[in-house]
């Protein structure tokens, strides 16, 4: 049982990391509200209002990129789970298994991330809060290890059931658990996230111009959230469409991304999904404020929550690349060289933050056109922070597809294909 | 006599100890010529290096010592880009199993060295090759959607489509019943000749008997060579 728990490290590893990293903003948040209520008074209000902003930050970065790695932990061990099942281990033990390795790496590493991000408040809170003593007692960091929990819970939690109900046959055939497409809870999320949407829309007209601020600014990730619950119906079409753009017989590499970025819904989602965060949280803010907000609040709002998101989005290509070198081998075996293999990771890693820009870049509409229409000035899009947000974005994906590909090359083909 | 196809001199393998001792030898010496047109047939017990062979000659995996010719170019030699390039442009592989790309469907599987090769799709030859197999009705199925069989059949019309100067094939029929398997012998037998050949690994004494020559492999070593021979000949130099 041991083995079996242990298998599979890369993956685990990735969630931990992710787990640990949606700790360290949620601990700022929570020192933030602690130290409110010991202080009190004006610093307490204006804490409280800092503080609600990076939460609704946090939350939204959090669920789109820890559900996302949650899942796709489960999804990649599919193939694990169904031979589970195989030696004669009952469903309802496999999702119960799997459902506590899930909550054992939250747990882990959101005590991990919050214990790493403790010695560092100090700071952080002297420069941009003036505050001199930030607090954080147990029940504060509790509190941050049950919501990276939750979250985890929330991503992985249907998926680790899809894992025991899943026919192990079926799944072994067709290794990852295929994408469910829209599900009810999918259908909920969005009409909710919509909703809200409309709502903070509606009270736009008629607010103060100092005011609007707030509400703009809550405007880019909802939209965020609303595109990531539509995923399984937006996401691949989008893909498809505009890297048609360029033709098969223009490029075998971009053709074999394409085709492997399509198929491989849940691998693909899981990474782009952060990366339009990431892009539509910059680009919102700078929209939002228009085109009036200093780097230090910048790092104060979205500094952790950016991070999130494009570590997230890095580590779900580092998480799957076993996946990859495999399909990688297979293409050697049919007669790709080396260059084309590169080419073909390369360019997955460009579709993504492609993808992930054109949604991004819908999310930064919708606050740029409500903000000009509110305040009555030109639309701003950010496209400064956009732009940077996916460059950065693009470096670090580029870097989890080739650097491990270029790698497993140097791997005999049939050792690749045997191990599974 | 022409030159071969593929020449083997001295060829040994050896593989890392599981417990970090001595390196284990898993082909220790083989010299093994294949000539143009001719259907060469591996035969041997499980684990006795059959598939270690053929991915050495094949170049998927180096040799420990000794020299693998493949159309009188020393694999040893090449950069690895010259060698994918010498197996995208002139070798074929059927493996036991994994051997199409899970993305593509089986058409596209079909169409893929050429596609690599960017020498131009030709439809009509794809869609014969898989006909020839009879998986015509299941071209735009992916593989998770085909039985094992059909895949290694697609796999077959793959090589088919391609027409390489060589075709490895490590058990292509292990997963098909008579019938199929036959016809794939057919299809194998057929790709061989006319300057082109085929060189399978099989457990199938009888698909082995349909070969040119037979080369039973023992314990790493080319332990009987025959010609033409029958299903019992050859059962009698396995057993
Ligand atoms: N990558 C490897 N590392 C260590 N040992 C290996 C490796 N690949 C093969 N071997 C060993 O080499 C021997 C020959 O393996 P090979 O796969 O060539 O046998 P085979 O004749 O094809 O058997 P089968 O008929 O069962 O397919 C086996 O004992 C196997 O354990
Ligand atoms: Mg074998």
């Amino acid at each position: 049982m041991i083995t079996l728990v242990v298998a599979g490290s890369r993956i685990w590893l990735g969630a931990l990391l992710i787990a640990a990293v949606t700790a360290a903003p949620a601990t700022v948040v929570a020192a933030g509200f602690r130290t409110a209520v010991a202080v009190g008074g004006t610093t307490a209000l204006s804490l409280y209002a800092v503080g609600g902003t990076i939460t609704v930050f946090v939350t939204v970065t959090a669920l789109i990129v820890l559900g996302s790695v949650a899942r796709l932990t489960v999804t990649l061990q599919g193939r694990s789970y169904a031979l589970w099942q195989l030696v004669g281990i009952r469903p309802g033990l496999v999702r119960l298994v799997v459902t506590a390795q899930l909550l054992l790496v939250a747990v882990a590493g959101a005590a991990i991330g919050c214990a790493a991000t403790v010695p560092v408040l100090g700071v952080l809170f002297r420069s941009a809060l003036d505050l001199e003593r930030p607090l954080l007692g147990p029940v504060a960091a509790g509190s941050v290890i049950v919501f990276v929990a939750a979250v985890v819970l929330l991503g992985g939690g249907r998926s680790a059931g899809r894992a025991a109900h899943t026919p192990p046959i079926q799944t072994l055939r067709e290794p990852e658990l295929p994408e469910r497409g829209m599900t009810a809870g999918r259908w909920v999320t969005a009409a909710a996230t919509a909703a809200v949407l409309a709502a903070v829309l509606a009270s736009l007209p008629g607010t103060a111009d100092d005011r609007l601020g707030v509400p703009l600014m809550l405007l880019g990730p909802l939209a965020a959230g609303l595109l990531a619950a539509l995923g399984p119906l937006v996401l691949t079409r989008l893909l498809r469409a505009w890297t048609a753009l360029v033709p098969a017989r223009v490029s075998v590499a971009w053709w074999l991304a394409r085709e492997t970025t399509a198929f491989h819904a849940g691998r693909s989602t899981a990474t782009i999904s952060p990366l339009m965060v990431a892009i539509a949280l910059a680009g919102g803010l700078w929209s939002a404020s228009g085109g009036s907000v200093t780097p230090a609040t910048v790092i104060l709002l979205l500094g952790g929550p950016l991070l999130l998101a494009v570590l997230g989005a890095a580590t779900t290509i580092f998480m799957a690349s076993r996946s990859r070198d495999h399909e990688h081998a297979l293409l050697a075996a049919a007669g790709a060289t080396p260059a084309v293999i590169l080419g073909a990771a390369a360019c997955e890693a460009i579709i993504y933050a492609g993808t992930a820009l054109l949604l991004g870049l819908a999310c930064v509409t919708v606050t740029a056109v409500a903000g000009a229409l509110a305040a009555g000035h030109a639309p701003a899009f950010g496209l400064g922070a956009v732009l940077s947000v996916t460059g950065t974005g693009l470096l670090l994906t580029l870097a989890a597809t080739v650097l491990p590909t270029a790698a497993a090359l140097r791997q005999d083909v049939p050792r690749t294909l045997a191990a599974e | 006599m022409p030159d071969p196809l593929i020449d083997v001199a001295g060829l040994t393998k050896c593989f890392p100890a599981a417990g970090g001792g001595d390196p284990v030898p898993v082909l220790r010496g083989i010299d093994l010529a294949v000539p143009p047109g001719e259907f060469l047939a591996v035969v041997g017990p499980s684990g006795s290096g059959k598939s270690t062979l053929l991915y050495c000659m094949s170049g998927l995996e180096p040799a420990t010592t000794g020299t693998v010719r493949v159309l009188g170019r020393s694999l040893g030699e090449l950069s690895r880009g010259a060698l994918a390039t010498l197996r995208r442009d002139h070798v074929g592989f059927v493996f036991q199993s994994y051997n199409l790309i899970p993305a593509l469907t089986a058409r596209e599987n079909v169409a893929l060295p050429a596609r690599l090769a960017r020498r131009g799709i030709d439809a009509s030859r794809v869609d014969h090759a898989l006909a020839e197999v009879g998986l015509r009705e299941r071209a735009g199925f992916r593989p998770a959607a085909l039985s094992g069989g059909q895949q290694q059949r697609v796999a077959i019309a793959r090589v088919l489509a391609l027409q390489p100067d060589v075709v490895f094939a490590d058990e292509p029929t292990g997963a098909l019943d008579t019938g199929a398997g036959s016809q794939v012998l057919d299809l194998l037998t057929g790709v061989a000749g006319a300057g082109r050949s085929v060189i399978m690994v099989t457990h199938d004494l009888r698909a082995a008997a349909r070969a040119d020559r037979v080369v039973v492999l023992r314990d790493g070593l080319v332990h009987r060579e025959l010609v033409r021979p029958r299903a019992e000949e050859i059962a009698e130099a396995v057993e």
